[in-house]
């Protein structure tokens, strides 16, 4: 019985965790168009979603350390990843130079500069990503960075890919 | 017997959100973060606060979210009855607890509708920000309605009209206003195909708030205005690695605590202009501002950080190595001149090493030091300020330097394992302006940071900080060790050391500010036990300070997100 009860948990958690998608937030990319946060994809394959700021001294850690491997990542499992700045508004134009310094290589950076996303997604502190799966579905969060953790994100999505 | 009982009530409220998912398309989430302090130390050297034996501080907020097609609604309870040292100040209304926050919205075609309590920011929030920022105790939220309609693609239209939270109350004061936005490149095609986006936006803020009496001096009661009105106007240009703001914004007479209600108007400016491309950046930065401290209840006192109904953040660089960050300026709101430049250029090659140079300066108007000191000589009389327009300043010119600080970085990779930034920064902080007393404080910054991969799985990065000032406190100095073991846990020691706090006007004996800090980081899961001295000092972010008083201790924090 125990277990019975165990399993329908864990089978309800799953859809939870499965049936979750991006909501709709009209964000500015840092070129300047407009971008639905719900419109976020990747044709089929994983998009992964990182929230930074350019104070953020992990959330750069990690960034620069996925851009190394980025080309590496995208050849394999065919992932994007989608950078999301939480700098507010007077500052937000500190991350385009943030981005070039660094040389990182993602094709997305939107500017989140009143938070309305990162409340929306339930988000209080940074580092913070999520896995989004071909169809969109939240397939996994994590909370903070370790150095090093960025091969448990590639992890999960070559599960994905199987 | 309890599990027995407590399982198939999880299940049934399990599937019964599950059930609403796979029919409705409903999701349900939310999250959890709680910071506590187990039996806080008294520590007099440190000078920590008396508590009592046992004793548990907190602050927690647990987020419900529900989201659907058409609708969605939200909400916060806030358990803030026993908070952690220095939210809870004489000037403001910190500890409580309850449903802090409590939403619904509904999406219609091209309309969302949101009753109760919403956030929104016009343009850089010159004119409207409310937003939440836990670290500072900080939710300035609207509670009324909010409409966002986008009639056409590159139009954006909001109104709103509301209460402002304060704490466990809501100020009186109606705030209500309405912004627009349009994305010309989105209309304009020659601009889209030459890769130019071009925006415009303005917005109106208005504030009603009802007479009280306030005297001028013994005989003479000041005549309030009902409406406060403000405006502001920008344009965005972006054309391959350029873009340039500007922005304007203006304010109707407000006589208020923060401006020792005086009746001029106020106004800011801002210009920021960014160049890059790939391996290079370029930043130049100025703001002006006078008399545009806007909040929703006149006479709330100066010291509180609750009210606002715009955002005044430092213009300046946000400094994140401790010792950087020991003197960290905010905005004065009665005026000032800020300007930012920064260049940065990183080296082609992987193993190759950049540089970041940062300038920042910001000084008062040519009136500030006068509207201090609160007195103006009319018609040959010297007489209180209160009631007049206050002293007049000329456009450009500059008054007393407040704060400027100038930093080189320099950051190499040099093999897959090895990584090093070094960081030099000079720093002069307008403590008398900024804090009310202790002068100018010069010092010099030198900071390394080495980061070491030994494996796989374990990253070793050290810090090492010296402040040099002959000013205030004198030296002080920081080192940190932290190892990770990728891709859960965290180990981090550190160690402030410099003289602690005065006593009579006179500083310390050298003390140690040490921590010790384990962090947990597994899937949304985020927990960290920690044991120290924290030294009193200023918690700054995006110009908002919150002042900490000493402690020592246990805490534990945890996050989740669900």
């Amino acid at each position: 019985m125990k277990k019975f009860i165990l399993s329908i948990i864990a089978a309800f958690i799953a859809v939870t965790h499965v049936q979750a998608q991006m909501p709709k937030v009209v964000l500015k990319d840092i070129s300047g168009r407009t971008v639905s946060t719900d419109s976020i994809g990747n044709q089929g394959y994983p998009v992964i979603v990182d929230f930074f700021a350019t104070w953020c001294k992990p959330c750069n850690r990690e960034l620069s350390n996925i851009a190394e491997v980025y080309e590496e990542w995208q050849s394999e499992t065919g992932v994007k990843l989608v950078a999301i700045s939480i700098d507010q508004a007077q500052n937000a134009h500190k991350v385009a130079p943030l981005v070039s310094e660094n040389g990182w290589p993602f094709e997305t950076i939107l500017l989140d500069t009143n938070s309305d996303l990162k409340r929306q997604l339930g988000v209080q502190t940074i580092p913070y990503v999520m896995i989004l799966d071909g169809r969109g579905n939240i397939v996994y969060k994590k909370n903070g960075y370790t150095d090093g953790a960025e091969e448990e994100l590639i992890e999960k999505i070559r599960e994905l890919a199987k | 017997m309890v599990k027995r009982t407590v399982l198939p009530f999880f299940a049934i409220l399990l599937s019964a959100s599950a059930f609403a998912q796979s029919n409705n398309g409903v999701t349900l989430s939310g999250s959890i973060q709680s910071d506590m302090m187990i039996a806080p130390e008294q520590d007099k050297k440190i000078g920590t606060e008396e508590y009592d034996n046992n004793s548990f501080l907190t602050n927690t907020y647990v987020d419900l979210l529900m989201q659907s097609k058409k609708i969605d609604a939200g909400g916060r309870f806030e358990f803030n009855q026993l908070p952690m040292p220095g939210y809870h100040n004489p000037y403001n209304n910190f500890k409580g607890w309850g449903v802090s926050n409590l939403w619904m919205k509904a999406k219609l075609k091209n309309v969302d509708v949101t009753v109760g309590s919403f956030y929104e920011q016009f343009g850089s929030g010159f004119i409207l920000r409310s937003y939440e920022e836990r670290s500072l105790g900080v939710d300035n939220s609207l509670f009324g309605a909010h409409a966002a309609w986008t009639p056409a693609k590159g139009i954006r239209l909001k109104a709103l009209s509301g209460l402002q939270r304060n704490y466990w109350k809501l100020n009186k004061s109606i705030i209500s206003g309405a912004d627009v936005e349009f994305s010309l490149d989105e209309y304009i095609k020659s601009l889209q195909n030459s890769n130019t986006r071009l925006s415009i936006g303005g917005s109106w803020v208005n504030k009603r708030e009802d007479n009280e009496n306030i005297m001028a001096d013994v005989t003479h009661k000041l005549n309030l205005p009902e409406y406060v009105n403000a405006f502001d106007l920008r344009a965005r240009l972006q054309h391959g690695g350029l873009s340039v703001l500007a922005e304007y914004a203006q304010k109707s007479q407000d006589p208020n605590s923060l401006n020792k209600y005086i009746y001029g108007k106020g106004h800011a400016e801002l210009l920021s202009v960014t160049y890059t491309e790939q391996g290079v950046s370029a930043l130049a930065q100025v703001k002006r501002s006078e008399n545009m401290g806007f909040r929703s209840m006149r006479s709330e006192s100066p010291l509180s950080s609750a009210s606002y109904v715009n955002h005044l953040p430092a213009f300046t660089v946000d400094q994140t190595y401790s010792l950087a960050a020991l003197y960290p300026y905010a905005t004065q709101t009665e005026g000032e001149w800020a300007y930012q430049a920064s260049v940065g250029y990183k080296f082609k090659g992987r193993y190759a090493p950049k540089f970041k140079v940062n300038y920042s300066l910001v000084t008062g108007l040519d009136n500030s030091w006068e509207n201090r000191k609160g007195t103006i000589n009319i018609n040959g009389q010297q007489r209180n300020i209160q009631g007049t327009d206050g002293h007049k300043s000329s456009f450009f010119k500059n008054g007393d330097v407040y704060y400027q600080d100038f930093d080189i970085m320099y950051e190499q990779k040099y093999s897959r394992s090895f990584e090093l930034h070094l960081m030099y920064m000079y720093q002069q902080y307008n403590k008398t302006i900024i804090r009310g007393e202790g002068g100018n404080i010069f010092s010099h910054v030198g900071i390394a940071e080495g980061k070491y991969r030994i494996n796989k799985k374990l990253t070793l990065r050290a810090e090492a900080q010296y402040l040099y000032t002959d000013h205030e406190s004198g030296d002080w100095g920081f080192g940190l060790l932290e190892l990770s073991v990728a891709p859960y846990i965290m180990f981090t020691v550190s160690d402030q050391i410099g003289r602690c706090e005065p006593e009579n006007g006179v500083y310390g004996d050298v003390t140690h500010y040490y921590q010790a800090i384990i962090t947990g980081n597994i899937g949304a899961h985020r927990i960290q036990m920690g044991y120290g001295r924290t030294r009193s000092g200023y918690n700054c972010n995006g110009g908002v300070c919150r002042y900490i008083p000493a402690s020592k201790g246990f805490t534990l924090s945890y996050n989740y997100n669900f």
